[in-house]
């Protein structure tokens, strides 16, 4: 400062400031308070459901075939697009592949991509997806769920399965393109011995 | 007029600052001063959550903490490498706060009642089947937990195994995946191969003396034999001290301590129940929860069976399935309301509704067990030996300060040692870095006896702790440096290895030739004529096979399928040196008509454990390639 102010004058700056800019002040005040409380409360209320989400999920879990099908449609009901809803329909698709019936694991498997709430989580069930369609000899379907998978990291082992369903309907030179792209993806991370296997078991003959 | 202005200015501005202190506290907690200090070091960052070099520091110890008490009779500190160690927890903990940003992003997490439940269900906390919170106490102490902090820690992991069951354990296994399997990993070839093994080329090889003397002279370093010593040394344990006449038990002692041991069992009144709990929702009236458990007592009182009503409407899940069943717990393990009202039915008894935090409890007390109280003259025995070891334990460590001081004063002999803590001086012999005789197979004492002060100073070892029960003090009496070995003693060996570096020449010379042969056409027999060997021909072998050397099979399964009427050609090392050329005339896929049901189990299990780990890894590999991670 570089005048010298009496402290009258001093209190007079304080109180015209005030004047001024007091109401502005307290309306920041009043957003800045009301969003933080209102944010933590929200924060609150998502921890929470998410504990009771997870409560009923362990319940599911553990819950005897008589009960089981009731609280997985309570999960349904109560907490759709949850995490837990795309687990328990992950452990749903599987008995329903086990009771032999392939659709209703792929019904399973589709909603639990629907009700996935990001790209990674639905990318996972989709590489399930796409193995349980191609059972069901729908190829197209599979290929184009795998076309949706965006995941970086899933690169290598969508590769592998394109590779898989090549092989498997006898095309083996598509599925050594596939096999060696899903090989190369790796460098050097983990070892895929049977990815390894499956490169050379789809290589050309050489000439002896 | 003047200072009272001041006075009153001041006052203002302190109230200001104050004002926005409360207001900051208030609103964002004390977490908002972490944005205005600089923070710890930090030492990896996993998408700008940071990991510090503090709690690296801690959660290492924790790990070195488990690795010592997992290593048991073994234990030996200075086998644990703090620097790999290190490195370890530090990926652990990278990946760990990579999948737990993972679970948090969807919204995984485990309510606190499950936490609190798995805590006191931990077989590491119980004493005798129970929850012990002493042990629990101690423990946590020891790994360096408030109980804070273990509960968020226990949350984390749970949420974690959460998250990795549900995506690893519901992998499926579809039909035409088990046929491509099947194809592959049980093919059968039809192969063959040709050793060129050095005993083949061995009588083609003249070594000559001066070659022997050669070698020996530019390899000296080989020939030598290894550093050894003597040594002296006394050692003491805590099972040496416990009849020392230094310990005396007193028997007041005994009584106190059997006293404190009773004082406890008064309390041993063990009582086993079973509830039915109706939780309080947000939009739910406790009255009414109340009223409802008043009515499911009526139907039991009216006939209907507990167990079935507890497996239908009891909202603990816990509980629910076996029929209410809470297991058997003496008191001090439950909700104080929840207790009293327990402790104060009769067996077979159903209370009165009991309002706890977790909701309202229909208790049935189904019985009690009573621990008589035990007898002095029983357990005298017991408590002398507990309290000898005891005794001898805080004398021992007494004693290793006063012989490790002692050790040093006198460096330069046991026999100070010997003659004022009557330990006997013993004697081993031909003690190497790499091994020992009796109590020197222990490398970290190898390691204190080969240090230069010990061994070129001779002077006296530290105490060694060998354990957290014995040490040992030694000194070397006489060392054996490394020396030549004559020749005439290693002639033979030296023989052999320049016999083996020869063949191996030959035998490279010869596959050549031989590979070039057999691309130009000519057949499997004349090539093996030429060297008067023979092939070894396998019909339908599997991966599997074992009656072929291992580098065969494996390169043999590595060879692209031959066009037919043709073969594909290979070669491998063999496993007791030389070389061999592979052959594979013929593939036959693994057939799922033909497939045994034995192999077919098998196959199936190989493949779900394949499945659920490569399902683990590729969840893994997609979050930590999309993450940004510094390390």
């Amino acid at each position: 400062m570089s005048e010298v102010l009496s402290d009258e004058e001093q209190l007079e700056r304080i109180k015209n400031w005030w004047q001024k800019n007091g109401v502005a002040l307290l309306i920041g005040l009043v957003v800045v308070i009301g969003g933080s409380v209102g944010w933590r409360s929200y924060q609150n209320s998502v921890a929470e459901d998410t504990a009771v989400a997870s409560d009923l999920y362990e319940a599911f879990l553990s819950a005897d075939d008589a009960t089981r099908e009731s609280l997985a449609a309570q999960i349904d009901e109560k907490h759709p697009g949850s995490a837990y809803q795309v687990f328990s329909l992950l452990y749903r698709a599987k008995a329903s592949l086990l009771a032999g019936d392939t659709e209703a694991c792929a019904a399973h498997l589709s909603a639990a991509v629907e009700a996935s709430s990001n790209q990674w989580l639905a990318d996972f069930v989709r590489l399930r997806l796409a193995r349980v369609l191609q059972q069901l000899d729908r190829t197209d379907e599979a290929m184009s769920h795998l076309g949706k998978i965006r995941t970086e990291g899933f690169r290598s082992y969508v590769q592998e399965l394109q590779g898989d369903i090549h092989f498997s309907r006898g095309d083996t030179d598509l599925a050594h393109q596939s096999y060696v792209s899903a090989l190369g993806e790796l460098r050097g991370t983990g070892q895929r011995p049977i990815l390894e296997i499956k490169v050379n078991d789809t290589a050309k003959p050489n000439a002896s | 007029m003047l200072q009272k202005l001041r006075d009153q200015t001041q006052s203002l501005f302190f109230k200001i600052i104050v004002g926005v202190l409360v207001f900051v506290l208030a609103v964002f907690g004390f977490g908002a001063f972490n944005l205005f200090t600089t923070g710890e070091p930090q030492i990896a960052s996993v998408n700008g959550e940071p990991i510090t070099q503090n709690e690296l520091a801690i959660e290492a110890e924790r790990e070195r903490l488990r690795r010592l008490a997992g290593m048991g009779e073994n234990f030996d500190p200075q086998a644990i490498d703090p620097a790999r160690l290190q490195a370890e927890v530090l990926e652990q903990l990278i990946s760990r706060e990579l999948l737990t940003q993972a679970a948090d992003d969807i919204n995984v997490g485990i309510s606190a009642a499950r936490v609190s439940e798995v805590i006191v269900s931990r077989p590491d906390f119980m004493v005798e089947g129970q929850f012990n919170e002493d042990l629990y106490r101690n423990t946590l102490q020891m790994l360096r937990y408030t109980p804070g902090e273990f509960m968020n820690q226990t949350r984390l992991l749970l949420s974690l195994d959460q998250l990795q069951r549900a995506l690893v354990s519901t992998a499926v296994i579809a039909d035409w995946e088990l046929r491509l399997y099947n194809q592959v990993i049980n093919q059968q070839r039809d192969l063959a191969y040709l050793a060129f093994t050095r005993a083949d080329f061995s009588d083609q090889i003249e070594i000559s003396d001066e070659q022997i003397d050669l070698h020996y002279r530019e390899n000296g370093l080989l020939y030598m034999t290894e550093e050894a010593v003597d040594v002296q040394y006394v050692e003491l344990s805590i099972d040496d001290l416990l009849n020392d006449p230094q310990i005396e038990i007193l028997e007041e002692d005994l009584l106190a301590a059997f006293e404190e041991l009773t004082r406890n069992a008064g309390q041993d009144e063990q009582r086993s129940s079973s509830h039915i709990l109706l939780r309080v929702e947000d939009d739910e009236n406790i009255d009414d929860v109340v009223a409802e458990v008043v009515a499911i007592k009526a139907r039991i009182e009216a006939g209907e069976a507990f167990d079935e009503l507890a497996r239908t409407l009891s909202e603990d899940p816990g509980s629910a399935q076996s029929g209410g069943e809470i297991g058997t717990f003496g008191r001090g393990n439950f909700d104080p309301t929840f207790e009293d009202a327990l402790f104060a039915l009769e067996p077979g008894a159903l209370s009165d509704p009991v309002v706890t935090e977790f909701g309202v409890h229909l208790i049935r007390l189904d019985g009690i067990e009573l621990t008589d109280p035990p007898v002095f003259e029983d357990v005298r025995e017991e408590l002398e030996t507990t309290a000898r070891r005891e005794a001898a334990q805080v004398l021992f460590s007494q004693r290793v300060d006063e012989i490790d001081a002692l050790a040093f004063e006198d460096s330069t002999s046991l026999d100070q040692l010997s003659h004022e803590f009557g330990l006997e001086i013993k004697r081993a012999e031909g003690i190497t870095r790499q091994a020992g005789p009796g109590l020197f197979v222990h490398s970290g004492l190898r390691g204190v006896v080969f240090d230069t002060d010990v061994l070129t100073n001779s002077m006296n070892t530290e105490a060694f702790r060998m354990d957290d029960q014995q040490i040992v003090v030694a000194r070397v009496e006489a060392t054996h440096p490394a020396a030549s070995i004559p020749l005439q003693d290693v002639r033979e060996g030296i023989r052999e290895t320049l016999l083996a570096e020869d063949a191996d020449v030959l035998i490279s010379e010869a596959l050549a030739n031989s590979l070039e042969r057999l691309y130009g056409g000519e057949s499997v027999s004349a090539i093996a004529d030429t060297y008067g060997l023979s092939w070894q021909t396998f019909e339908l072998a599997r991966r599997t096979a074992v009656d072929l050397p291992r580098s065969v099979s494996l390169t043999a399964f590595e060879l692209p399928r031959p066009a037919p009427g043709d073969k594909s050609v290979g070669e491998a090392a063999l496993p007791e040196g030389g070389r061999a050329i592979v052959t594979v005339t013929r593939i036959v896929d693994g057939d799922m008509s033909t497939i045994a049901d034995s192999e077919l189990e098998g196959l199936n299990r190989f493949l779900e454990n394949h499945r659920a780990r490569m399902d683990f890894a590729a969840a893994y590999e997609g979050l930590e390639k999309d993450a940004s991670i510094v390390r």
